[in-house]
């Protein structure tokens, strides 16, 4: 596991490095920490990572704009801030956790767990979704979206106007961030469920759903049967 | 917005006017009438049925003396005409008869006798009916210091024989050496005499109606002045004051039977007091509403009545609260309501003076006038207290934000969080460094707590915080901060926290991580200021050189600084900041 710690003040930022090798051990692959906006975004062009600890309040500056470019990566990130009025929006923006400072060996513990689970377990849904295109970042209402189909290593969000955004996430990542009105229907899609107008067996095996503005998407065999369940009782 | 403003300048802009227009046309008739006089030159006549006192008409007059001029039938056709207007004026002294032929008609009343009312009239004359000595006042002599000058009233009751109807003679026979002002001729009345005594009954009581308003009005601002301390209200009770000795005035000629000589003296103070009145009416106004160049104004305002008094004349001087007008014109864009009433009473009052004077209106109106003037002007101090009660408790709140907003800056969750994660960090790693920070974290809540409901701390204390302040921020950034003073004034007092505020805005964006600091405080006093210099030798600021100093956003930090200074010393305060020899620098300038 790559982690990035971002935090301005370095004794602090030597606690959390402390506190992360005592609660991951042997998983971490590496552990770097910055202390400057600047070098986040330059290090995050270079490098990979799997998760960022990010303190949104960088030497006076607003890290939501680090935030909004984190939270575009295919990594999950994790706030940790003693501006607690502020979690509400990092998580509208699709963070993993909010932990507010200060804090314990405990409460990280949890925040990894969350990492590692897969199932969604936030209070808060996320409402935006961050999408590069070039050096900019692009923000999609997630109440556009429609579904989601994996491409590769990115992830396509099919949008109500006809549109396709290409996310740099994993369908997994995605998983334990999206509401929970979207449904994992096969390995490769996540769907609204309000926009599913129809499902059904295309034969061989194969099943298809399809949604209001008329695209198929394949359903795996597990989720038919609980589809039919759900709306048969 | 704009819809707003409009109405209440048009409306004042039409009273402005109409005042203007008012005086104008006043100013206007009466030259013209002082001027020409298109009177027909008819001879008096009285109906015996009336009621009414009438002024005598018809005069002719001719200097010299003879016996034989007092009688019915000599001919004084060739005499000179005295015109009916008023404000004529004879100037030269000297023995001179007047002359009135009056035409009863009708028949006498059974029980009242009729009468002539000498009102103001010159010094000394004897009175001549049908060439019958009636009655004198003081003693009429050719020789100066023969003449003793006479009352300034006279009442000479006719016996029933002498006004049958029919043509009748009035005489009187005048001199005058003694040099006053109160000639008028055209005052003579004539009317029965219990009309005579009803209409001098009306007037007085009028008078003590006016004055009580006036006596009430003037004590009234005067205990708003003992009350409040302010200059504008001691002058409208001055004000009010003199309009009562001016009543007073008119009160005397009823109630004592006064000497012309020493009601001349009373008359000079009288239009001095005129004068006075009309100055104090205009230096209230620039007072109370804050005037700009209020010395300039204040001089060109009794300047302009002066003029209009010795241009105008007496009967005119209201005209120069148009002075007034001009100024409440402007007063509107601060105190719209309060300077559109006083607009209002002010034209009520002058328009009403000037026609009582010129006997466009009776009494009765310049009394109702004089009311609703005071109505006016007492509605809009009220207005004007009530907004500055309202600022001052504006003020008051302000200054309790400003307490809420110093401890808020220091009990802000996110610095304590951080100090606190800080000393958690900071127990495992080295625990004498953790117990260090939380003494520093408690001496600076502890500062804080002593200071923050203070409007001003010595500099001293100050200096202290910010050490503090440094070597707790120093524990946290795990870095070496320190604070240099050059020239301190230490007995010199500042509101709290501004040099935290800004070292502690320097720690957040000048430095970056792990970055030693230092601060540099520099104290330059003299006779007319004095100036604060804090120096930070940060090394992320130094990018920002490009940037020119308007561009910099202004945080909390920096508008608490000002709000403090501007609190403390209003619009005495400057604050600049920038780049110099390559350190950050913010310059703190106090004028004296």
């Amino acid at each position: 596991m790559r982690i990035l710690i971002i935090e301005d003040e370095k004794p602090i930022a030597d606690y959390i490095v402390r506190l992360c090798r005592s609660i991951l051990g042997d998983k971490i692959q590496s552990i770097r920490t910055l202390h400057t906006l600047e070098q986040a975004k330059a290090y995050l062009i270079e490098s990979q990572i799997d998760l960022c600890l990010l303190d949104l309040n960088l030497n006076g500056e607003n890290g939501f704009e680090l935030l909004k470019s984190a939270v575009s990566g295919p990594f999950h990130t994790i706030i940790i801030s003693a501006h607690t009025e502020q979690a509400i929006e990092a998580f509208h923006h699709g963070v993993l956790d909010f932990i507010p400072k200060p804090f314990d060996e405990e409460r990280l513990r949890i925040a990894f767990e969350r990492y590692f689970d897969r199932r969604k377990n936030r209070d808060i849904a996320t409402r935006y979704f961050s999408a590069r295109i070039g050096n900019q970042h692009k923000i999609i209402l997630i109440d556009d979206i429609d579904y989601f189909k994996s491409a590769g290593n990115y992830v396509e969000a099919h949008l109500k106007n006809g549109k396709t955004e290409l996310l740099n996430k994993t369908m997994d990542r995605l998983g334990q961030i999206l509401p929970p009105r979207f449904k994992r229907i096969h390995r490769s899609c996540f769907v609204d469920l309000s926009q599913v107008y129809s499902y059904r067996h295309a034969g061989g095996g194969k099943y298809k759903i399809i949604t209001r503005s008329g695209d198929s998407l394949p359903l795996s065999r597990q989720t038919y049967k609980e589809l039919h369940d759900l709306l048969n009782v | 917005m704009s819809e707003k403003v409009k109405s209440p300048q048009a409306t004042i802009i039409v009273l402005f006017l109409l005042q203007l227009s008012i005086g104008v046309s006043l100013s206007y008739s009466i030259s013209n009438s002082a001027t020409t006089d298109q009177e027909p030159y008819e001879a008096f006549s009285f109906d015996l049925h009336s009621n009414e006192v009438k002024n005598v008409r018809g005069w002719r007059y001719h200097f010299g003396d003879h016996p034989e001029w007092a009688q019915l039938n000599y001919n004084d056709s060739l005499w000179m005409k005295l015109p009916y207007s008023p404000g004529v004026q004879d100037k030269t002294d000297g023995i001179r008869w007047y002359r009135a032929p009056i035409f009863l008609f009708g028949e006498q009343d059974d029980y009242d006798v009729l009468a002539l009312y000498f009102r103001l009239l010159g010094i000394s004359y004897e009175v001549y009916w049908d060439g019958e000595l009636l009655d004198h006042n003081g003693h009429v002599s050719q020789d100066p210091s023969q003449e003793i000058p006479g009352g300034i009233r006279k009442i000479v009751k006719l016996k029933r024989e002498f006004t049958t109807p029919g043509r009748h003679l009035l005489a009187i026979r005048l001199s005058r050496h003694f040099k006053g002002q109160t000639y008028r001729i055209f005052s003579t009345q004539f009317g029965y005499f219990s009309g005579i005594q009803s209409n001098i009954h009306t007037h007085s009581n009028l008078l003590y109606w006016e004055g009580g308003l006036f006596l009430l009005a003037s004590l009234f601002t005067l205990a708003l002045y003992l009350g409040s301390h302010k200059r504008s209200y001691l002058l409208f009770a001055v004000f009010c004051f003199l309009n009562l000795c001016y009543t007073a005035y008119g009160i005397l000629q009823y109630e004592i039977d006064m000497n012309t000589q020493s009601f001349d003296i009373l008359l000079l103070l009288f239009h001095i007091g005129k004068v006075l009145l009309y100055s104090t009416l205009n230096i209230f106004f620039i007072l109370h509403f804050d005037i700009p160049y209020k010395h300039v104004h204040v001089c060109s305002s009794i300047i302009v009545t002066l003029v209009i008094r010795f241009v105008l004349g007496s009967n005119l001087i209201a005209l120069s609260t148009l002075y007034s007008l001009a100024l409440l014109l402007y007063a509107t864009r601060y105190y719209p309501s309060e300077s559109i009433l006083s607009m209002l009473g002010v034209s009520i009052f002058s328009f009403s003076d000037i026609a009582f004077l010129q006997n466009i209106f009776p009494g009765t109106y310049l009394v109702a006038g004089e009311l609703l003037f005071l109505f006016c002007i007492i509605f809009a101090i009220s207005k004007k207290i009530r907004k500055q009660d309202q600022l001052h408790e504006e003020a008051i709140m302000k200054t309790a934000r400003m307490e809420t907003e110093l401890l808020k800056r220091h009990i802000q969750p996110h610095f304590i969080m951080n100090t606190l994660l800080s000393i958690v960090s900071w127990l495992s790693e080295n625990p004498k460094k953790a117990a260090l920070l939380i003494h520093s974290l408690a001496n600076e809540f502890r500062v804080i707590h002593e200071i923050s409901s203070k409007k001003e701390i010595p500099l001293q204390r100050e200096i202290a915080l910010c050490e503090s302040h440094l070597r707790l921020m120093g524990f946290r950034k795990d870095a070496t901060y320190t604070l240099t003073t050059r020239n301190l004034c230490q007995e010199e007092a500042v509101p709290p926290m501004i040099f935290h505020t800004l070292i502690e805005n320097a720690l957040t964006h000048a430095y970056e991580p792990g970055e030693n600091g230092s601060f540099t405080l520099i104290c330059e006093k003299n006779k007319k200021k004095i100036q604060y210099t804090l120096q930070n030798d940060g090394s992320r600021l130094k990018k920002l050189k490009e940037k020119s100093a308007e561009q910099i956003d202004e945080g909390m930090g920096m508008k608490y600084v000002r709000a403090r200074l501007q609190e403390s010393y209003p619009h005495k305060c400057q604050i600049r900041y920038g780049f110099k020899d390559g350190n950050w620098e913010v310059i703190i300038v106090i004028s004296k």
